[in-house]
């Protein structure tokens, strides 16, 4: 039996390939401990069906590259034939007719589906405290959340219960739970990944990317899904293949360190960790130079103003009629209105009224086309920054994991948690979170930044920086 | 853009900017109260229930003041876009530099009829039901 808290992906890959275990010995495993419900990291799991393709990957004799190495995926990518409900009574039961391009493309690399992971309605939130159905909690803390949306697949992870998962990043949703759960977590440029049988919420900014225990893994499973999808007409033909990082030195490697956001409203802790990194960049050949990116304060504004509006026109699909269940009524106003009123949570109808609101002529050009004026300086910024740097760096998250509970009556204070992914996210850049020390006992995220497309600069140096952090991301009295 | 504080009737441009961007919208017969700069009162609570309306959402009372609430709170924290000046900043709704993305007009296979109403609550023949409009 394959200890699976020790376990990457690639070393699964390897085993696998050694003939040292089986694609169903590796799917028993993950879903023994997918059904330990200690951290309530899984909606749904697709047992049988995993099995069944496991048994059919261990007889072929020309094996597919991920040779039947388990995977979980959040609630949110459309899984044929396995209930898709982005955790959202309105979709209560729904199951999917076709799966999403991102998932297909791995189950055809070999990848094989443990089950779908909890995450915050319609992944609006940073705490996966959002979810209609449970509670996810953090393996590194039980009393702790694991971050959002993707907070599910960031706990499956940490906790062991796949040696790697898919979330979704529209504001920070993979960067930030990555980081409270202390694994890597990766989104790529926008447009890198069809996002067809994505559930959208806000479609300038939504991407789905991997969460892994190694930036190899990240990159690893990013390498099967990017690509033009001609389902999705914003996804790209990729330029350069992906490779898998080797990378030891920085040398000649220039990386911006954001002042801005290594200041107050950065926990002290979380600081000093990004500051040991940044003294390791220099250590490994690189040059560290403080950068500013004076738009990015506006960054949460403008992210609340463009998302909502996005997701108020997205989510205006669901009334009851082609899926889920809805409530009778005798007219189909009074339909649409007791269905959506009584089956959405309260961030969502929140974000679908202030999106309503910001759209509204009479407000359209104050708050909506202003925000997405502000959205450009914040692209200059990073443009003008990276005409001097490499990669730009910054904390992940302000804190590290809070408590259940302790930002759900605010929703600024929620919202806050996103400061540092956001300006990122309005960018349409790639970026990534890498574990990076302990604060309090708590996982710290390190963000780097690249420009578009430099995701093989990015997976290379962030793979070199592991190697001499050397974090291990088994959480205390896992193992 | 019209001067802060103001109510004022949208000339049908802006209707249909908003338009635009995919939201269905009937608020050309009915202006928004309250005005903008004065951030304590941007949403009362008459415009939360004819938001929620036009967004399709039936809030209890209850909900309607804490979202009141809640929304000014939020304004009040994005308001400090107002004084950014941006004049000559052109928009940006899309990151990446795309144009005319097509296909070629060949018809390719689409969902089955029969799967794409398998999900629905309540079908009948080769279509959806819904109850009587008004």
């Amino acid at each position: 039996m394959m200890d699976a808290t020790q376990l990457t992906a690639e070393g699964a890959i390897k085993a696998l390939a050694a003939g040292e275990t089986s694609s169903a010995e590796l799917v028993d495993t993950y879903l023994a401990r997918c059904e330990d419900d200690r951290w309530g990291s899984f909606l749904a799991l697709d047992a049988e069906r995993a099995r069944a393709r496991a048994n059919e990957i261990d007889a072929m004799d020309e094996k597919p590259p991920l040779r039947g190495v388990p995977i979980a995926i959040k609630d949110v990518l459309s899984t044929e034939g396995l209930t898709t409900t982005c955790a959202s009574k309105i979709l209560e039961g729904f199951t999917p007719v076709y799966t999403a391009t991102c998932v297909e493309r791995l189950e055809r690399a070999g990848a094989i589906v443990l089950g779908k992971t909890n995450m915050d309605e319609f992944a609006m939130g940073s705490s996966t405290e959002n979810s209609a159905y449970q509670v996810t909690r953090n393996p590194w803390d039980l009393e702790r959340v694991p971050g959002g949306s993707s907070g599910g697949s960031a706990a499956a992870v940490a906790a062991c219960q796949a040696p790697w998962s898919l979330g979704t990043d529209t504001g920070g949703s993979i960067r930030q739970p990555a980081a409270l759960c202390g694994i890597v977590g990766m989104k790529p440029t926008y447009g890198a990944v069809s996002r067809y049988g994505l559930v959208a919420f806000a479609s300038s900014l939504d991407q789905v990317g991997p969460f892994a225990r190694s930036v190899r893994d990240a990159a690893h499973l990013l390498s099967f899904m990017v690509g033009k999808d001609p389902k999705d007409s914003t996804s790209v033909d990729w330029p350069d293949p992906i490779v898998l990082p080797t990378a030891e030195r920085l040398d000649g490697m220039r990386v911006g360190i954001v002042t801005e956001l290594m200041g107050e409203g950065i926990d002290p802790g979380v600081r000093a960790a990004v500051e040991r990194s940044m003294a390791l960049v220099e250590e490994l050949g690189g040059t560290v130079v403080p950068i500013s990116l004076p738009s990015s304060a506006h960054g949460i504004a403008t992210y609340y103003l463009i998302a909502p509006a996005e997701c108020s026109a997205n989510l205006a699909r669901f009334d009851g009629v082609r899926y889920g269940p809805r409530h009778e009524a005798d007219t189909l106003l009074d339909q649409y209105e007791l269905t959506r009123g009584e089956l959405f949570g309260p961030e969502v109808k929140r974000r679908i009224i202030l999106g309503t609101f910001a759209l509204a002529s009479g407000y359209y050009d104050a708050y909506y086309r202003r925000a997405q004026q502000v959205r450009t300086l914040i692209v200059r910024d990073f443009a003008t920054a990276f005409e001097n740097v490499d990669l730009i760096a910054s904390p992940t998250s302000p804190t590290v994991a809070f408590k259940l509970g302790e930002r759900t009556a605010d929703p600024m204070s929620m919202y806050l948690a996103d400061i540092c992914t956001v300006p990122v996210s309005l960018a349409g850049l790639p970026s990534i979170s890498i574990p990076c020390g302990l604060s309090d006992g708590l996982p710290v995220g390190l963000q780097l930044v690249g420009p578009a497309f430099s995701e093989n600069r990015l997976f290379a140096a962030s793979h070199a920086l592991e190697q001499a952090i050397g974090f291990n991301p088994t959480p205390p009295g896992l193992s | 853009m019209h001067s802060r504080g103001t109510v004022w009737a949208p000339p049908r441009s802006e209707v249909e900017g908003a338009d635009r961007v995919g939201h269905a919208t009937d608020i050309r017969h009915r202006r928004l109260e309250g005005g903008i700069g004065n951030i304590a009162n941007v949403i009362d609570r008459a415009t939360v229930h004819h938001v929620a309306r036009l967004a399709r959402l039936r809030l209890d009372e209850a909900e309607e003041e804490r979202m009141q609430s809640e929304l000014n709170a939020i304004l009040t924290a994005v308001e400090q876009l107002q004084d950014l000046d941006l004049d000559g900043v052109e928009p940006t709704s899309h990151v990446i530099a795309l144009k005319n993305v097509l296909r070629e007009d060949v018809p390719t296979p689409s969902l089955p009829q029969e799967l794409a109403l398998r999900e629905g609550p309540d079908v009948q023949g080769d279509g959806f039901v819904v109850p009587k409009i008004g």
